[in-house]
């Protein structure tokens, strides 16, 4: 694919050129003015299931329920990554958008040049796609129909996605399919992840690291724990995406801050 | 070395191509090589609305209306290049389709409503029967991904145009490099349809004032009926105000289709379709989401005494039914005859016989 070999890193290249101008434009009421701004921040993303890594080749998972499942493709958007300094003042990386999928390892590695040096204590980011661009119509980058996560019936990103498959499952094959989107007013299922990154230091002509973990168990666990006898499939806005979001909103923890 | 050798002999065939007057006849989108695309200006008529369409990301341009428009008459859109954009929106039939009630595409797929006109687009906010794409931009991706439609992969569609020399130069042309993304030919196409406007028809120059033209009188007559029975949902001077109404047709059970609430799940919104342009109206038959009617007597009589009210048996969808249509819309047959007359003064040659519009044979 395409996708995996070329496209990935360039998604995550150009908003990082871009970053320079993008975050002296940033208005947002605590941003820092940026003086001096070439230090580097790396998320470094992998994904479990439980206790267990993610295998997209057919590991059995069980649910909370005690319904075994499989997961096959794995991908969600984030952006506006912003870190907070002990005083909790912040600098925002604005409109950029990444695209993170099990099956691209670039795609895990996120590199966020031209960031000030200095002490940070909190890193908060979005999954998903901001309400303006899903409504301002052919986008590029990381935001590119052409990577399956735009719905061409009814408009707007797909901001997560889950699919697997489950013997429980009623669908045709059995199959799982998530995938959580919804832009407009109650529908709205972007949410924020904030998270503690304690001793997080940046300095200049040098890249520093936090290592994130994301547990897709957490789509499916409590409370509410959901069974895919009842829920196997969801494709739209809705109540459903919603509940969606706020559960796989709790899906990441910090594993390591500091270098590699 | 090799490689080139390829490019060199791609070159040459370009510039032979560019250099000779039968191919480029009419055709701006490569000639100018190098040079920054021309910008083109859309007149648009005073007193109407400001469009909707935000063109300040994609200024009209020569290159790029002539790029759009190559992209929509060319059949490899599709997945087996059967199937162009032109081949469901015909000019002749205001960018609607001729004789069909339902949309159809690749391998003889037929969809489940009919195919909508395209003119004036850029004064709309939402699009499909249903409303659920936000954006012109992202209209076209649609049909070309539909299995029932042009069923193309996105990616496929942008790696085949990448990989053909004359798409590159138009790319070129247009956007300034050779690279082709989806968002390149989607601002192509919205610059192409940008152009699909229409308001130089009767009704028009007789709204204007122009000299020598005023309504026949069965033509007036018609303009009042419609003033008094159809102008709250056809509102002047786009002749729709782009809501979305029960009108309150009975339900086909084999198409089943609910309508806007599909995208919005909102109960209210059950069967609930976009109000079309009568623009044109015609010369798009047949009419209504699902095209049941060809004749434009039959929505006469539809209006006339043909409205449902109860179109579900659930409680809960049974009163969507638009208000103003309560109690139908009576018209007499010599109303009907007058509404036709006028109806055929919304026809506009500036649309229909535009010749910067029509289709181009490519290969």
């Amino acid at each position: 694919m395409l996708y995996r070999s070329v496209c990935i890193p360039r998604i995550i290249f150009l908003p990082a050129m871009l970053l320079v101008i993008f975050a002296a434009c940033s208005k947002q009421k605590k941003t820092t003015i940026i003086t001096e701004q070439n230090a580097t921040l790396q998320l470094n993303i992998s994904h479990v299931v439980g206790a267990r890594p993610l295998s997209l080749s057919g590991v059995s998972y069980q649910n909370e329920v005690g319904e075994a499942y499989t997961i096959s493709a794995f991908k969600y958007y984030i952006g506006n990554v912003t870190l907070y300094y002990p005083d909790e003042k912040s600098v925002t990386v604005a409109d950029t958008y990444f695209l993170v999928s099990e099956d691209s390892a670039a795609s895990k590695k996120i590199i966020i040049n031209g960031l000030p040096a200095g002490n940070f204590s909190r890193l908060s980011f979005r999954i998903g796609v901001d309400s303006a661009r899903n409504n301002s119509g052919a986008q590029s980058g990381a935001l590119d129909p052409v990577y399956g996560m735009f719905w061409t019936w009814n408009s707007g990103y797909i901001m997560a996605k889950v699919e697997g498959n489950s013997p429980v499952s009623m669908q045709p094959d059995h199959q799982l399919q998530f995938h959580i989107g919804g832009y407009v007013g109650a529908q709205n299922v972007v949410r924020t992840v904030m998270l503690d990154v304690p001793g997080l230091v940046l300095r200049s002509n040098e890249a520093n690291g936090v290592s994130l973990v994301a547990d897709v168990s957490k789509w499916f666990s409590g409370p509410d724990p959901v069974s895919f006898k009842t829920l196997s499939s969801w494709m739209t806005p809705g109540p459903v995406s919603v509940m969606m979001a706020d559960k796989y909103k709790r899906m990441f923890s910090v594993v390591k801050v500091g270098n590699q | 070395m090799r490689t080139r050798f390829i490019y060199g002999c791609i070159f040459l065939a370009g510039l032979i191509w560019a250099l000779s007057p039968a191919c480029r006849k009419g055709d701006a989108s490569i000639r100018s090589g190098q040079d920054a695309p021309e910008p083109y200006e859309l007149i648009l008529p005073t007193g109407w609305p400001v469009p909707v369409y935000d063109f300040s990301q994609n200024s009209l341009t020569k290159q790029g209306i002539a790029l759009g428009r190559y992209l929509f008459y060319d059949q490899r859109l599709s997945k087996d290049s059967t199937v162009s954009c032109g081949f469901c929106h015909q000019q002749f039939a205001a960018f609607g389709h001729f004789d069909h009630s339902l949309s159809h595409g690749i391998e003889g797929r037929i969809g489940t409503r009919t195919v909508p006109t395209l003119f004036n687009l850029i004064w709309k906010r939402s699009f499909m029967w249903d409303g659920g794409v936000n954006n012109l931009e992202i209209q076209p991706l649609t049909p070309i991904t539909d299995p029932n439609e042009m069923g193309q992969d996105l990616g496929t569609l942008v790696r085949n145009l990448q990989s053909d020399a004359g798409y590159r130069l138009r790319f070129k042309a247009a956007f300034g490099t050779e690279e082709v993304t989806s968002q390149r030919i989607f601002r192509a196409l919205t610059q192409f349809m940008a152009t699909m406007v229409s308001f130089n028809s009767k009704y028009d120059s007789v709204m204007r004032q122009a000299p020598g033209v005023q309504f026949t009188l069965e033509e007036q007559h018609g303009y009042e009926i419609f003033q008094q029975k159809c102008a709250a949902c056809h509102k002047e001077p786009l002749f729709s105000d782009f809501s979305y109404r029960n009108n309150g047709l009975s339900k086909i059970p084999a198409l089943n289709d609910i309508g806007r609430m599909k995208i919005t799940n909102n109960a209210s919104d059950y069967m609930k379709f976009g109000v079309p342009s009568l623009r044109n109206v015609l010369k798009s038959s047949p009419y209504m989401h699902d095209g049941r009617f060809f004749d434009i007597y039959l929505v006469f009589d539809h209006y006339d005494r043909g409205i449902v009210e109860n179109a579900s048996q659930d409680p809960a969808l049974r009163t969507t039914l638009d208000p103003l249509l309560k109690n139908g819309l009576p018209l007499n047959v010599a109303e009907k005859r007058a509404l036709y007359f006028f109806l055929n003064t919304l026809t506009d040659p500036g649309l229909i016989n535009n010749p910067s519009l029509s289709e181009i044979l490519i290969r």
